[in-house]
């Protein structure tokens, strides 16, 4: 298994030179000099020679490949550089940001696993029920329903006209702050592993490997948790990981609606003031999760499916 | 994209029985009430964006200083009026033909080039897939948004260049999916026979390996219509995608949003009409793929 | 039986007038309390992150509304625009204009304890003039004698600053200058402890320490930073109480309007800006439209044409001139603006001293402006390429709102909505036809004229329109080396007529700044140069907020 890892680890170094790659061709592409990050949208003006010496501070004369290349070197050594303007340097940024998204996708997650596949479950229990019906057309709702809509609406409802939850905000990282983000990007999760456990819940059911648990005479409670759920979960653990992509795009809207200060929202910031260190390291960053990612699910794969054995 | 199963039908002269897959497809469909619910949606989306001049009350683009934000009831406004007087029905009808237009044209292009680097990466195999699957990847490890967020950056901010951002972020999927059903088909008798009787690669792909995918294609396809609508409502809204005064729906919203408290209709019924057109799609997305499913039984 | 009555009505008279004196003593905004100390004060500018709270690399407004209060420098700016005393308690300038002598308070403390000096001016100045800071202010100490010595490392320090005692700080310059001390209001020139600096190096523009009235307590970065209350600061009232009465301030860092308006109304707000779109609405709210501030901001919105194009219609004066006739300012000031805006009338704003009261500006009228456009030779009008933002108070909105009127006169705009970034790019290089936009900025006519129509500034540091005068800029140029106020406002009112006359740009609106805050703010104050810059060590709480 731990060989698997290290291979899956090897495969990821030209990807991951792929993305730098990728990213400093498109930010080099992007109209609009780096110097922006000292321009204020309301004020607006600055000197030509200061620009000049921004500029050459930055290495933003020499050609791409060479700028390229003093990245790559810097990179290797742990330095990612300092982000324009602020001269923090880009790891500390990154860090400093990641916990906040990492809670709101944690919550998410956690609040989308636990609704989603208890609502799955029983549906598939209560195959053709009105709890069936409604629990499946609400999960249809909240895979369509668009993240920045539900948001507005929630933190109108909830946050304003009925003050029951903070409408917006980190607060110092309370958890009723944590709520109301977690809800809306949550639910669209929610819908989709509620219906992929659904689907695979039914299919495992009428497998003959469970039937024959059953004809055994095992307990129909146990059948389901023991034999059925594992294998049903496999497919989940697969949404999570295709759809992984999908929650980090959410969790961009979502921090933007909420003023969550997550990676996210750096980010899109980053790139709208053509801030390229800090564009590189976030990506990389976000590379290196997705990775992650894919490695977890792929060793939960093996755990839950005893036939997947990896070499 | 979500995770599809793929099933190959079998090629015509294998059949067992009557009908035709295409007539069982459109049976099973026409039987799933949800779907049919999904195909009416959609159906009533094309056409109100196909007939836009007609439906719309009044011009979209059309100023009036005097009446900007009157809520919904006004007289003549139905929907009421956005900042600069505009009606809000006839900029959603027109913003109908935006956003299906967004759906089909991104699509059409990322299933095109996901289509045809999914068959080579899957039916040569070697030094092939590999640079493909590695692009595809590379692609995969990206974040989406932030993905086309950049590169509308790059192009500027219009709906020409929408079309470009999101079919570059979409065709991965596509890819990905082909290559997968590439990979199975090819090792299948009927490709054997084909060759075998000397048929030629291209051949073999086009009339043997295609048609075969075709299902799990088309399902891919119209979740992602729905999937590019969202897209691009999301471009604009963190401020990269169409721009004033084209009525996309996506646009609405960006433009809308400093109005949520005041003058709600603005961002409600945009976000409203792009939450129905998605649901109609993945409706009948679902639907075909259940239909194409040989496996459900009923 | 007489007794028991007796009691009974004194009762009811004592309880009637104690009803009418709580009455009476509810606070009505504007009514003279005697401040109370305490209470955290929740605010928010929707500028953004701060970024860095350097003083050295302060540029953005974002950096400025929250460093303002955690330094102090030689002199600032009151509400009029006036340069008045801060830690300067008064100061010389040499009869030739070009040797200023500032006379330090004593006993002004920084953060850590040591007392602000001549020496800790310096430093900072010096910060800001070494090319190894990439200071974006350093252009502000331009004719600094010594300056160009220091820059190019021939000295190690800038000889014209000088300090001659502990007390005693001494600027020298090459020639005398009318700007100088409005360049000395701002947070790049505050005083900077050496040894914090040293300390901590980079770290120093994320904890920073100065001696101004807040001291730096956190700051969780694009979410909130948070001052707290300086025990020794050096400033009191006019009642000798010690400022500030606050005892922390928390500044929400957001660019949602949604987002501020959800947390005021929910009360865990105290005090905001307000945006165009939200103007109407708090004006008519039943509570809030008590507490509101409006003012005049220093804010110029405008369409700017390209002057360096040849062949094109604006390069003749009647176009132009036609152009300035054609649009209803008020009309777009109620409807795009929401109410939230003043027409222009000519270039400087209401409350920019120097502003001229007798300057009309352009009125509206579309017969004239068609007189105009038909004597210049273009009777059926023409097309024209336009960029701007989506900004909703001087971008699309505007132009959408502006190519109804010109389209009456066979103008037809083309608009491109550009993204900030690359929307400033084009007005910086010069790629654009027409330009929608704002200007501003600036506290000083002269400077606030300068960046705008000098022709030194052509280009991407500030006359974007690239418009070139000889005599504006000889007027401009008089008006700087002249330390006589009413001289250089008599200058700059000359080159202001030649300015509007030329109508380079559509005058539009002047932005109105408006602030809402709760009921129990007190102490705000109108300041036309950002609304933002409250100063926070004179606000107060009538009553404890309640938070939800």
């Amino acid at each position: 298994m731990s060989r698997y890892a290290i291979r899956r680890l090897a495969q990821a170094v030209p990807i991951f030179l792929g993305i730098t790659i990728i990213t400093f061709v498109l930010m080099a592409l992007v109209p609009g000099d780096a110097t922006q990050v000292f321009v204020d949208p309301k004020v607006g003006t600055i000197d030509p020679e200061f620009m000049q010496a921004v500029r050459k501070k930055w290495g933003l004369d020499a050609p791409l490949h060479v700028q390229y290349g003093r990245y790559l070197l810097n990179a290797l050594r742990g330095d990612l550089g300092f982000s324009y303007g602020t001269n923090q340097a880009v790891l500390d940024a990154v860090l400093e940001r990641f916990p906040a998204t990492a809670r709101l996708a944690l919550a998410a997650l956690a609040i989308s696993a636990i609704i989603g596949v208890s609502t799955g479950i029983f549906s598939a229990a209560w195959r053709g029920s009105y709890f069936d019906t409604a629990g499946m057309v609400v999960a249809l709702f909240g895979i369509s329903m668009p993240v920045f809509w539900l948001g507005l609406m929630l933190m109108w409802f909830v946050g304003v006209k009925w003050p029951v939850l903070p409408p917006s905000g980190y607060g110092q990282g309370a958890v009723s702050y944590l709520v109301l983000p977690a809800l809306t990007l949550g639910l669209a999760f929610t819908a989709s592993i509620a219906r992929v456990t659904r689907s695979a819940m039914l299919d495992v059911i009428n497998t003959d490997y469970v039937r024959t648990a059953r004809a055994k005479g095992a307990h129909e409670r146990a059948v389901i948790t023991h034999h059925a759920l594992r294998n049903a979960l496999i497919p989940v653990v697969t949404i999570i990981g295709i759809d992984f992509g999908h929650l980090m795009a959410g969790s961009v809207i979502a921090e933007t609606v909420f003023s969550w200060p997550g990676i996210g929202r750096l980010l899109v910031d980053a790139i709208l003031q053509r801030n390229l260190p800090l564009v590189q390291g976030s990506v990389l960053f976000f590379a290196v999760i997705f990775m992650m990612t894919n490695l977890a699910v792929d060793l939960a794969y093996g755990f839950l499916d005893p036939r997947i054995r990896y070499g | 994209m979500r995770a599809v199963r793929t099933f190959p039908i079998a090629p015509a002269h294998l059949r067992i029985g009557a009908a035709s897959p295409g007539r069982i497809v459109r049976r099973r469909l026409r039987r799933n009430s949800s779907a049919m619910i999904g195909a009416l949606i959609v159906g009533v989306l094309a056409a109100v964006a196909m007939f836009a001049p007609w439906v719309s009350p009044r011009d979209p683009i059309q100023n009036d200083l005097t009446r900007a934000l009157l809520p919904p009831g006004s007289p003549g406004l139905l929907l009421g009026s956005d900042n600069l007087g505009r009606d809000m029905l006839s900029r959603i009808v027109w913003g109908s033909r935006i956003s299906l237009t967004v759906g089909l044209v991104v699509q059409s292009g990322a299933v095109t080039l996901g289509t045809l680097l999914g068959l080579l990466a899957g039916y040569y195999g070697g030094r092939t897939d590999d640079v493909i699957s590695a692009l595809t990847n590379v692609m995969f490890a990206f974040p989406r948004l932030l993905f086309a967020l950049a590169v509308m950056a790059v192009l500027g901010a219009s709906l020409f260049n929408v079309f470009i951002a999101l079919g570059i972020v979409g065709w991965p999927t596509v890819c990905r999916l082909v290559r997968g059903e590439t990979l199975s088909l090819r090792a299948k008798d009927f490709v054997e026979a084909a060759r075998a009787s000397g048929a030629g690669d291209l051949r073999i792909m086009a009339r043997h390996i295609l048609p075969n995918s075709l299902g799990p294609i088309v399902v891919v396809a119209t979740l992602g219509v729905a999937g590019a609508i969202l897209a691009e409502a999301s471009l604009s809204f963190l401020g990269l995608g169409t721009q004033p005064p084209t009525p996309s729906w996506g646009s609405m919203l960006s433009r809308g949003r400093a109005y949520i408290w005041s003058a709600p209709w603005l961002t409600f019924y945009p976000g409203l009409a792009i939450f129905v057109a998605i649901l109609g799609l993945n409706l009948l997305g679902d639907g075909l793929r259940d239909a194409l499913d040989p496996r459900l039984r009923h | 039986m007489v007794n028991r009555f007796k009691n009974r009505t004194l009762l009811w008279m004592l309880g009637t007038l104690v009803l009418i004196a709580s009455v009476g003593s509810i606070p009505v905004s504007g009514q003279a309390d005697a401040p109370r100390y305490g209470g955290t004060l929740a605010k928010s500018d929707l500028y953004g992150d701060p970024r860095t709270l350097d003083p050295v690399s302060a540029v953005s407004l974002g950096t400025h509304v929250v460093a303002m209060h955690i330094f102090d420098g030689l002199v600032k700016l009151d509400e009029r625009g006036v340069v008045v005393p801060e830690i300067a308690e008064r100061w010389t300038i040499s009869p030739n204009g070009k040797t200023y002598t500032f006379y330090l308070r004593r006993g002004v403390l920084f953060h850590d304890g040591t007392e602000v000096t001549a020496g800790d001016f310096k430093y900072q100045l010096e910060r800001v003039g070494n090319p190894e800071n990439l200071s974006p202010n350093m252009p502000r100490l331009a004719g600094v004698v010594g300056l160009k010595e220091f820059q190019e490392k021939r000295t190690g320090e800038i000889i014209g600053i000088k300090v001659l005692d502990k007390h005693t700080l001494q600027i020298s310059l090459e020639r005398p200058s009318a700007v100088l001390l409005n360049y000395l209001t701002g947070v790049w020139a505050s005083a900077v402890p050496k040894r914090a600096v040293e300390r901590l190096g980079k770290d120093f523009a994320g904890r920073p320490v100065g001696s101004g009235p807040f001291v730096f307590e956190s700051w969780v970065r694009d979410s909130q930073v948070t001052l707290k209350k300086f025990d020794q600061y050096w400033r009191t009232d006019q009642s000798g109480n010690r400022l500030p009465y606050l005892d922390k301030v928390v500044f929400l860092i957001t660019r949602e309007m949604a987002t501020v308006e959800a947390a005021f109304e929910s009360g865990n707000l105290d005090l905001t800006i307000v945006l165009d779109p939200q103007y109407r609405k708090y004006k008519n709210h039943l509570l809030y439209r008590k507490y509101l501030i409006e003012v005049p901001e220093l804010y110029s919105r405008h369409i700017g044409v390209n002057m360096e194009m040849t062949g094109v219609p604006w390069q003749d004066k009647r176009v132009r001139q036609a152009l300035n006739h054609a649009i209803d300012r008020q009309a777009i000031a109620n409807v795009v603006n929401h109410g939230k805006a003043y027409p222009a009338t000519g270039f400087l704003p209401p409350t920019m001293p120097g502003h001229d009261p007798a300057l009309k500006g352009y009125a509206y009228d579309p017969e004239r402006a068609k007189r105009l456009l038909v004597e210049a030779g273009f009777p059926t009008g023409f097309t024209v390429k336009i960029i701007s933002t989506d900004s909703t108070g001087t971008g699309a909105p505007v132009v959408e709102a502006v190519m109804g009127y010109l389209s009456t006169l066979g103008i037809r705009l083309q608009l491109e909505v550009l993204e900030f970034g690359t929307y400033r790019k084009r007005q910086q290089d010069g790629q654009f036809e027409w330009y929608a936009g704002s200007y501003g900025g600036e506290s000083h006519p002269l400077v606030y004229l300068q960046r705008a129509f000098h022709s030194r500034f052509a280009g991407p540091a500030g006359n974007f329109t690239r418009y070139r005068n000889q005599r504006v800029d000889e007027l401009l140029d008089r008006a700087a080396e002249t330390t006589d106020t009413n001289r250089m406002i008599n200058l700059i009112r000359q080159a202001e007529r030649i300015i509007v006359d030329e109508a380079p740009w559509w005058f539009s609106t002047y932005n109105k700044a408006v602030v809402v805050s709760q009921p129990y703010v007190r102490g705000l104050k109108r300041i036309p140069q950002e609304m933002g810059y409250q100063p926070l060590e004179e606000i107060w709480f009538a009553w404890p907020p309640k938070r939800r």
